[in-house]
């Protein structure tokens, strides 16, 4: 089915955001629905068509739908929808949808579900429902279609494995159940190749097809697989039967406060049920390119001591820079930073004594800076400030101070910037006074070339 | 069914040529190693807005490795190219190259080198040509039909003269605060300015400045430089969008070409591939191909077929490319003023400068900064980073850049042959003209002298000579010539050394003014196309 063009609904979701590249890379024409213009935020692919549309709008999109051979609908209502929004955008929406593809004359349809659809126990579990719902309908349609239900889908981004992570990096590790139901997470790359699978071979006979990864385990073993490999030790387990979570979130839930508790009672059906998927042709033809668990849980290992050093240095260098303190997104982007950039890493000892007593305070900084700016312009010191400014000037508010307009009449302009580069002089001739001799004396020392 | 003609690579060239086929109701395959790019987020969104919006604004400008950082001591140019656009420059695995003298790039992404242009489109006159071995009025008729395709904006002024005006030209883009004062500053000593053989006008660009065969035209969100995010700017993949539209058009992506097998007569009789997925040898019949790979890697195919052909290796001489001067510049009379970031980004005015004979043109662009990242320009000033941060937003909206583009001319010590190595790749040697420095340390003086009569400054030690290569305007190892040389090819392009073999890029050309290129190569594609098939 080579040249086959495709319309994606949910496009710009977690899964969606996947499979929009892979499929161009196949050299398919896609276009992508999209309801909020966000498309694309982070990283899907050019040579998409975006249509402007909503799922429950079939005429915002029909006529995109004519020139398309397969359809591929991801978009979803998840998590803490209420059970009317769950209805409204899985069930109307399916509805609404396969009314337009009949329309259009859309020859295949391929349904993504969930293995929740599979769960012999769906109390309080709305998305279940609904998208049980909308299988039937995909299936009534009188086209050909295919359902794929995959297990848990992990990779990064991904919704249920935030979620979890979460719960397995609590104090205690907490349990809800018995914590001896199956589980099969499938990476997300593995779960867009299966469903290509089903578009290259055209697997469109009306088929279920139940997606997992390679890895079966028991929900207990995976909430603890994942506290290892996100840097934690092995937690001392707390097994809460579900009756004490499920009645107070079913309670809360029906007086319209289900979005205190951190999880709804639908979403613990997952610790009562197996989320295992049967085997199947798509999964049986591609197991050993599988990602396994470990590989989607890479270790997240942080040494503390240098992550709050850098924080540090991270602050006093924006206070250098703009006169003001940073935020959150700028301190880990700076920190990813000084991580993976080989050229953030200081290279001789007088480059660390630079680094070392920049961090010391705003003054310090300072005084090391312009003597870089002197006699060491391609210091380590020197090279982190300019990683941090260009952070800065990517991130709002900070660009503001460095690429925003500066007030103030044309005489008080030129004279503010005369008394700041007076300033910079200065500053730089007690840079050079503090650490020339400090460099001499370490070169004497021999510690220093 | 063997397509009425194959056509290898989807840049400039390819899509033009192809779709000037499909249109007389021709058929086409277009095989390709068609990378494709993220696409832009947040469309509507400003650029300052995407710094408040982005979930990883870092991850967006800087890229996921920080490699669109420029840090201290990197010896690099003054900007790179954005994060976002690196996958223009990604060649396949296995693909490999040695230079001298040289610093190519090269494309294999859907829509080639186009995908990251900054959108001028400077049309040759009849002196420009005369090296051509066809009259300059095949070509004009092109510049009208690929001005009607791609949406070209500009006016008819000073820059004229340099550059014919072709049909369907649409009203200029806006100009920003700064590049209108430039432009006022000059109209205001235009007679001095004439009498040194300096003239001043708006860039042609293809980026739309209204509506046009529905796409939508600039909204000035001051996003150019990581990518248009409403398709304002033309790109070779719109239309390669185009030519999927048509029912005789076969595109194939996701394979490498390395040669093509020739039949008993000499003549073409396939293209061999390898696919990128499989690593395996894949075979496409065809009897008329168009090489559209880009000049250096339509070379490489063309001496790999010969390699194969005859074993014999093959030395082409005549590479040549642009030489670019940067020269940075500080307009006196815009210090301390606001600059506006919801405003086009790429160059919005040219330079024209006049020489003794019209082979001597040099072209400058003018391009006035804006929302360009500022580090790799703040670090520069002689202070601590914390007091350049402060001196840098008093001078940013003063700040602007010359780009002043050199001539070249076919010469036998610049040239592409194969390595003798048991995979061969593509061996390129350009030793620049002696005398290069002369011709730069005189247009040098003059774009200062200009800059000077309209109030700028350019600083000393700033102006930076970019490396031969840096430009990618690659054209003339396999020239077009009205005399049957061997490895060269007929006014239609067509090689003397392979029948239906023909060359429809930059490899053809035989003389480079001091222009982009790429407006030409889509009208020289066209012209091929229309008359040999």
């Amino acid at each position: 089915m080579t040249g086959t063009s495709v319309f994606v609904t949910g496009a710009s979701g977690f899964v969606g955001r996947r499979l929009l590249p892979a499929l161009v890379r196949g050299g398919r024409l896609v276009t992508a629905l999209d309801r909020s213009g966000e498309l694309g935020a982070a990283g899907a692919t050019t040579g998409v068509t975006i249509c402007q549309g909503d799922l429950l709008s079939p005429e915002t999109y029909v006529d995109a739908l004519r020139s398309c051979g397969v359809v591929v609908h991801l978009a979803a209502a998840t998590g803490k929808a209420s059970a009317n929004e769950h209805h409204r955008v899985n069930a109307l929406g399916t509805d609404a949808l396969i009314d337009a593809c009949r329309r259009a004359g859309v020859p295949r349809v391929l349904f993504v579900s969930s293995i929740a659809v599979s769960f012999g126990d769906q109390t309080g579990y709305h998305y279940a429902v609904a998208k049980a719902s909308a299988e039937q309908t995909v299936r009534r349609s009188g086209l050909r279609v295919a359902i794929v239900r995959p297990t848990m889908v992990f990779g990064a981004g991904s919704p249920v494995e935030t979620a979890l992570s979460k719960l397995a990096l609590l104090p205690l590790l907490v349990v809800p159940g018995t914590g001896r139901v199956r589980v099969q997470p499938v990476h997300v790359d593995d779960l867009v190749q299966c469903l290509i699978e089903v578009i290259a071979r055209d697997l469109f006979d009306g088929g279920t097809f139940e997606v997992g990864g390679p890895d079966v385990l028991t929900v207990e073993a995976l909430l603890q697989a994942i506290r290892l490999g996100r840097g934690g030790t092995p937690g001392r387990v707390l097994r809460l039967p579900l009756a004490l979570l499920r009645v107070p979130a079913l309670v809360a839930e029906r007086a319209g406060l289900g979005a205190v508790f951190p999880v709804t009672a639908g979403q613990l059906a997952s610790f009562c049920n197996d989320s295992t998927a049967s085997p199947g042709p798509l999964t049986s033809a591609v197991p050993a390119r599988m990602i396994p668990l470990s590989g989607m849980l890479e270790p997240a290992a942080v040494n503390a001591t240098r992550s709050v050093e850098t924080d540090r240095e991270c602050r006093v260098f924006t206070r250098h820079l703009l006169g003001t303190d940073c935020d959150d997104v700028v301190l880990q982007a700076y920190r990813d930073a000084v991580e993976r950039v080989p050229a953030l890493r200081p290279t001789t000892a007088f480059d660390d004594v630079l680094l070392t007593s920049a961090r010391r305070g705003l003054w310090w900084t300072r005084v090391a800076d312009a003597y870089s700016s002197l006699l060491a312009r391609d210091s380590t010191l020197r090279r982190r400030i300019v990683m941090l400014l260009a952070i800065l000037e990517c991130r709002a508010p900070f660009h503001q101070w460095i690429d925003g307009p500066v007030g103030g009449s044309s005489a008080m302009l030129w004279a503010r910037v005369g008394f700041r580069v007076l300033l910079g002089i200065l500053t730089a001739g007690v840079g050079v006074l503090v650490f020339v001799p400090t460099r001499l004396l370490m070169t004497a020392k021999g510690r220093e070339r | 069914m063997t397509p009425a003609v194959t056509v290898i690579g989807s840049g400039a060239s390819g899509v033009h040529f192809a779709l000037t086929v499909l249109k007389k109701g021709g058929r086409v395959r277009m095989i390709d190693v068609g990378t494709q790019g993220p696409i832009q987020p947040l469309p509507t969104v400003s650029l300052n807005g995407l710094k408040a919006q982005l979930p990883d604004p870092a991850g967006y400008f800087l890229g996921s490795d920080y490699q669109g950082v420029h840090l201290p001591g990197d010896n690099d140019e003054y900007y790179g190219i954005p994060p976002g656009k690196d996958y223009i420059f990604e060649p396949p695995d296995g693909f490999g190259h040695k230079s001298v003298g040289f610093a190519p790039l090269f494309s294999f992404a859907r829509g080639g080198l186009g995908e990251a242009w900054t959108a001028g489109c400077y049309p040759f006159n009849a002196d420009d040509t005369t090296d051509f071995p066809f009259p300059f009025a095949d070509l004009a008729v092109q510049y009208d039909e690929v001005a009607e395709r791609i949406g070209v904006t500009g006016a008819v002024d000073d820059l004229s003269r340099f550059m014919p005006v072709h049909a369907h030209l649409l009203p200029p883009l806006r100009l920003d605060a700064h590049s209108a004062r430039l432009l006022d500053s000059y109209h205001r000593v235009r007679e001095r300015m004439h009498a040194r053989g300096v003239f001043i006008g708006r860039t042609r660009v293809a980026t739309l400045s209204q509506s046009f065969r529905g796409r939508q035209p600039c909204t000035y969100s001051g996003r150019c430089l990581w990518g248009c995010p409403t398709g304002a700017l033309y790109t070779p993949s719109f239309t390669l969008r185009e030519c999927q539209t048509y029912s005789g058009f076969e595109y194939v992506p996701g394979v490498e070409v390395s040669h093509l097998r020739l039949g008993a007569g000499g003549g073409v009789a396939a293209v061999v591939a390898r696919d990128l997925e499989s690593d395996g040898e894949v075979e496409f019949a065809a009897e008329r191909v168009a090489l559209a790979a880009g000049a250096l890697v339509s070379t490489r195919i063309f001496l790999a077929t010969l390699l194969r052909a005859s074993g014999g290796r093959v030395r082409l001489p005549g590479l040549m490319d642009n030489r670019q001067l940067l020269v940075p510049f500080l307009n006196l009379k815009m210090l301390g003023q606001p600059f506006d970031p919801n405003t086009y980004q790429y160059h919005l005015l040219g330079m024209g400068i006049a020489g003794a004979s019209p082979s001597d043109y040099v072209h400058g662009q003018i391009t006035t900064l804006k929302t360009a990242l500022v580090h790799p320009v703040l670090q520069q000033l002689p202070f601590d980073l914390g007091t350049s941060v402060d001196v840098f937003r008093f001078i940013h909206a003063a700040l602007g850049l010359v780009n002043v583009n050199f001539p070249d001319t076919r010469r036998p010590d610049c040239y592409v042959e194969l390595t003798s190595d048991a995979r061969p790749r593509l061996a390129i040697r350009y030793v620049p003209d002696p005398s290069e420095p002369l011709r730069i340390k005189k247009a040098l003086q003059r774009v200062k002298r200009a800059l000077l009569t309209l109030g700028c400054l350019a600083p000393p030690g700033m102006v930076h000579l970019r490396p031969m290569g840096a430009s990618v305007h690659y054209a003339g190892t396999i020239p077009m010539t009205a005399r049957p040389d061997p490895f060269t090819a007929t006014p239609l392009g067509e090689s003397r050394d392979v029948p239906g073999l023909f060359l429809v890029d930059g490899a053809g050309f035989p003389s480079l003014p001091a222009k982009n290129l790429t407006f030409t190569l889509m009208a020289n594609a066209a012209r091929i196309a229309a008359a040999a098939f």
